[in-house]
Order: C-alpha cells, then structure tokens, then sequence
C-alpha cells in the first residue's frame, strides 16, 4: 500500500512528515537507552529481510486481479518493541522510495506513518494484549500481523480520501476488504517466522523491546 | 564476529537465496491500493515519481527481466541492510550492554 506522489493533499503529506520524524527522534531515543550488541544486527538484518520479502507479490484468492506482499511490522514490533519497528519499516521505506521509486517522495512520511506507526503500534498492542490472555505466542502473532495490515489500510485510506477526491466510505471498504485478506498471509507468515525464532534463537525474543515507557 | 550477527547474516543469505529464488514467480497483478485506485478511478492522480531513481520498479537493466530483478533485490536489501547498521551506529549505546 506504498502512496504514489499525487495521492495526498500537501497538507496531508506535510504533516504526516512531520508525525513520522517525530515518532522517529522519539525511537532513536527509546533506542539509545536500550540497545545492545544483538539489536543492531537484528535491525539491520530484520530491515533487509523485509524488503526483500516485499519483493515477493503473491496473488489474492478472493480479489482476483490484485496481489498483496508481506509487510513486516508485526514481525519487527513483536521482536524489537513498536518503536523498533518504526525505524525498521522506515528504513525499508526510505530504500524503497528513494532507489526504486516504490512510493513517492512526498507520502514518504505518509508511507512510514501508515506502514511503520499504524503497523508497528497496532501489532505491538494486539500482540502483548492478547499473549496476556491466551498462552499461544503464534496465535497471538497472527492476529497481530493480521492487525497491522488492517490498521495501516485504514489510515492510508483516511489520508488518501483526505482531500475529497474519492470518497471515504468507497475507499475504505474497498483497501479493508482486499487488506483483510492479505492480512491472512501477513500474520500467517509472522507467526510462522516467529516459530522458527523460538525454535532457533529463543534468546533474541528476550531481548529488551525498544517500547513505550523505556 | 559475535553470534548473533552470525546468525543474522546466515538468515539473511537465506533470505536473499529464498526471494531470488521465489522472484519469478511473483505476482505482476497491481496491489491492493493500486487496484483500489483503478476501480475508483483515483490512480490517474499518481504522479511520476522520483525520477532520479536509478531501478524503478525494481528494474535494474530497464527490461523487465529477472537478471534486472535479482540485481535491483540484491542491492535494495543490501542498501537496507547499510542503511541499517548506519542507523544502529547513531543508537550507540551509552550505558553497559544489557545483554
């Protein structure tokens, strides 16, 4: 759901700008306090991971003629905090726009809002409330993908019916349902990869989450 | 190097050997937010973004091929990957290692 260039009002564009510097300063300090000899490889690593993993279009059963790719923000705020996958899905986006013209300069801050704040926030939140009352981290990690990929349709169509032309209701039932179903992709993959980390390197999910109230 | 970036990097080949291996078969069809643009008919407002982008749409030889694909993958996950250790030497941390 990377924006083009010419989808947002200037306004729009501006002050999602301004949100995601914001809530980037206020991830490069959560992160300072925090970060250690693994998060920095795992951030990294984590980054290039999705943006290969964006790479990798698979076709809707249910939207025929539409695709969806794997987002990653669940994955990364499950496993570093939501602030953590903030810089992550931004970097992802920084890349993306700037080398491959994958969504435009101007919703670059619109892009990283929707995708890395709405994403990383709304997993983060749905992730550890519901791990809190169901044992399973998998199933918990499911919803949470599937979470974020809704939440992030939301707000980018919010953005987009923003300055009036198309109208909300229309943009927002049509980005929710197709988004509803490449949900089920994300948080089948999020757990599945959160599996395979439990399974391989258990320590790296104890590692200390770059989250609120650090 | 400490075991953990081993065990990234060795994740990260994977990852990179996975997509290439997966690129061929990756759907062409627009994604959801396109196919919303066009039914809408909104997606005439996309505008020609950044044209100093040197792989637009992940088109490294400008023709549509895998070669082009796999170069524009590799590249864009090791600018990512740059790009993210860049990043990680700004979080430096300032107090003893917590781990």
């Amino acid at each position: 759901m990377h924006i083009p260039d010419g989808f947002l009002s200037i306004e729009v564009s501006a002050g999602m700008y301004i949100a995601a510097v914001f809530f980037l300063i206020l991830a490069h300090k959560k992160a300072k306090k925090i970060a250690g000899d693994k998060h920095i490889p795992l951030l990294s690593v984590l980054a290039a991971g999705i943006f290969s993993a964006q790479m990798l279009n698979f076709p809707l059963i249910g939207a025929g003629g539409t695709s969806g790719h794997f987002l990653g923000a669940a994955l990364t705020a499950i496993v570093l905090g939501p602030y953590g996958a903030v810089i992550v899905m931004a970097l992802v986006l920084i890349v993306q726009a700037l080398m491959f013209a994958d969504g435009g300069i101007t919703a670059l801050g619109a892009n990283i809002v929707n995708m890395g704040i709405v994403g990383g926030f709304g997993a983060y939140i749905v992730y550890s409330g519901l791990i809190r009352v169901i044992k399973s981290a998998r199933v918990a990690a499911f919803f949470s993908g599937w979470s974020s990929v809704v939440l992030a349709s939301i707000a980018c169509s919010v953005q987009i019916a923003a300055n009036g032309t198309v109208e909300l209701t229309a943009v927002l039932i049509a980005m929710v349902l197709i988004h509803a179903i490449i949900g089920i992709a994300e948080g089948a993959i999020t757990a599945g990869v959160l599996v395979y980390i439990q399974k391989t390197r258990p320590d790296i999910l104890s590692l200390e989450n770059i989250s609120p109230g650090r | 190097m400490n075991p953990t970036t081993k065990y990234c990097m060795i994740s990260l080949f994977a990852t990179i050997a996975i997509t290439s291996m997966l690129l061929p078969f990756a759907s062409t069809a627009p994604d959801g937010l396109e196919k919303v643009a066009e039914t809408l008919g909104f997606d005439d407002l996309a505008k020609e973004a950044n044209t100093f982008a040197p792989m637009r749409d992940y088109d490294a030889n400008g023709d549509g091929s895998y070669a082009g694909a796999l170069i524009a993958g590799t590249a864009g996950a090791l600018a990512t990957l740059c790009l993210g250790f860049g990043a990680g030497s700004l979080i430096k941390t300032t107090k003893n290692n917590r781990d």
